[in-house]
């Protein structure tokens, strides 16, 4: 009872509440979802210690039987305990912390981020071989939107490409995407509203269901 | 002072309506009257023949629950295809590694895991190791993922959730390693790179399907149902409004703007 029912109960009171305090204006409900908010806040913090515990447990194993890349593991967990007690010692705005963050971290995520560009091209180049008449209705319009948005194409080919670049972008793509979307967030809210009122249980293990 | 918010009586008609429209199929499911069938996903269908496939070869499976929370609907939608997916691995004695970007979306992927694989009456066989918390950090959880994926012989690739810019990360590294790749989403500008570089796709509203196609639970098919006729309202709305507009009439425009 206690291990479902329980956190069923939770679930609809102050899912309903978060809910009802978008649509309605009495100040009770604004301060209750605010209030909740926050508690959402304290709980998550709280699940941190949950994914300290499994990297430790993971990258301690890794390194103490010595296994392949065992090295790497012992840098994660030096930069995560370092990082750890800077924070903590000094705090976050102080000028050490943000040295070590600004050239450490920020590089690290552009690299991976500015990968992306030539995993665009390599994806780009199996999407536009044409096997099929809907990969050639794709690779005729990708060609037109490339030229459209290149300085060049508009340079060579004149100005049609940039003014059918345009309608591609604002009709046929604006239309799809917004028929995708449609269904997306009613799909959201009807898996909202089961997750709610207690048939989705998905989150408790198993496949879903009552 | 109003105690609906200017501008949401229309939604909140609109969410009762939706509310309304779900009690009703779930009381005709109990009772046992029938519902219509439900499409064919191919994306979900091909879940089975990811994981043979990755059985036959001797290799790994990869599941990520995207980046999003655990308030994220996409992120919860997850859950069914994750309990699904353990379940088939548990039965084919399959190593699955389910990856996590957010710390309490680890903890409930671990409950989910473990009940999956009580449920096939493998609980012996599952491996709290490989439910894996890896980074908060976007790119930090993407470049972990890329080296499970490179370093454990990951042969069948399912990402379902919510996924940002790591989308094409993932598919387009999960392809170079030959992975047979289930991918969904609902964010719809990472759906074409999933559509590039997958190959299967779950398009937007069909993650939140999962769970009634895999299960074919009335109730929940009933849900399904409900959802399809707020969506054939949603699109009669648009079909008469854009008339209206084209008629200079905004009355409609109006009524729902209160």
């Amino acid at each position: 009872m206690v291990r479902k029912e329980l956190p069923l109960a939770i679930t609809f009171i102050t899912g309903g509440i978060v809910i009802l305090a978008n649509f309605l204006a009495p100040a009770w409900f604004v301060q209750t979802n605010k209030d909740i908010t926050v508690w959402y806040q304290i709980v998550t913090a709280l699940f941190c210690g949950l994914g300290v515990v499994n990297l430790c447990r993971i990258h301690g194993k890794k390194v103490s039987q010595k296994r392949e890349g065992w090295p790497f593991s012992v840098v994660m967990l030096v930069s995560m305990f370092g990082f750890m007690l800077i924070a903590l010692y000094v705090g976050q705005q102080h000028q050490l912390y943000k040295n070590l963050y600004n050239n450490t971290i920020v590089p690290l995520n552009a690299t991976m981020y500015s990968i992306l560009v030539f995993y665009i091209a390599s994806a780009a180049y199996r999407a536009f071989r044409v096997r099929s008449a809907e990969a050639t209705i794709l690779l005729v319009t990708a060609a037109i939107v490339m030229l459209g948005k290149a300085p060049i194409g508009e340079a060579v080919l004149g100005s049609w490409v940039a003014s059918w670049t345009t309608w591609i972008f604002d009709v046929p793509n604006t239309a799809g995407m917004r028929g995708i979307q449609l269904g997306a967030t009613l799909g959201g809210i009807a898996m909202a509203l089961r997750v709610l009122i207690g048939i989705e249980r998905a989150h408790f293990g198993g496949t879903g269901g009552e | 002072m109003s105690v609906i918010k200017s501008g949401m009586v229309a939604p909140l008609v609109f969410e009762l309506a939706l509310c309304l429209a779900i009690a009703v199929l779930i009381a005709r499911a109990r009772k046992g009257q029938k519902l219509p069938t439900i499409r064919k996903v191919a994306g979900l269908d091909a879940l089975d023949e990811a994981i043979g496939r990755a059985t036959e070869m001797g290799a790994t499976v990869h599941y990520s629950p995207g980046i999003g929370d655990i308030a994220n609907p996409q992120t919860l939608a997850s859950f069914a295809i994750m309990g699904y997916v353990a379940k088939t691995c548990a039965k084919y004695d399959t190593r699955l590694i389910q990856t996590n970007r957010n710390n309490v979306v680890y903890s409930v992927a671990e409950e989910v895991i473990k009940q999956a694989y009580a449920d096939a009456g493998k609980s012996d066989a599952f491996n709290a190791d490989d439910v894996r918390f890896l980074s908060e950090d976007q790119f930090g959880y993407a470049s972990a993922c890329v080296g499970i994926m490179h370093r454990e012989k990951v042969r069948a690739n399912i990402l379902i959730g919510a996924f940002w810019a790591e989308s094409l990360i993932f598919a387009e590294v999960g392809a170079q390693i030959g992975s047979i790749q289930i991918a969904g989403t609902a964010n719809t500008h990472q759906i074409p790179f999933f559509i590039a570089a997958c190959d299967y796709a779950l398009l937007g509203e069909e993650i939140y399907a999962a769970s009634a196609y895999l299960t074919r639970e009335p109730v929940l098919v009933g849900c399904l149902i409900a959802q399809d006729w707020g969506k054939m309202v949603g699109v009669a709305l648009v079909i008469v409004g854009a008339v209206m507009a084209t008629m200079k009439n905004n009355s409609l425009k109006d009524l729902l703007l209160k």
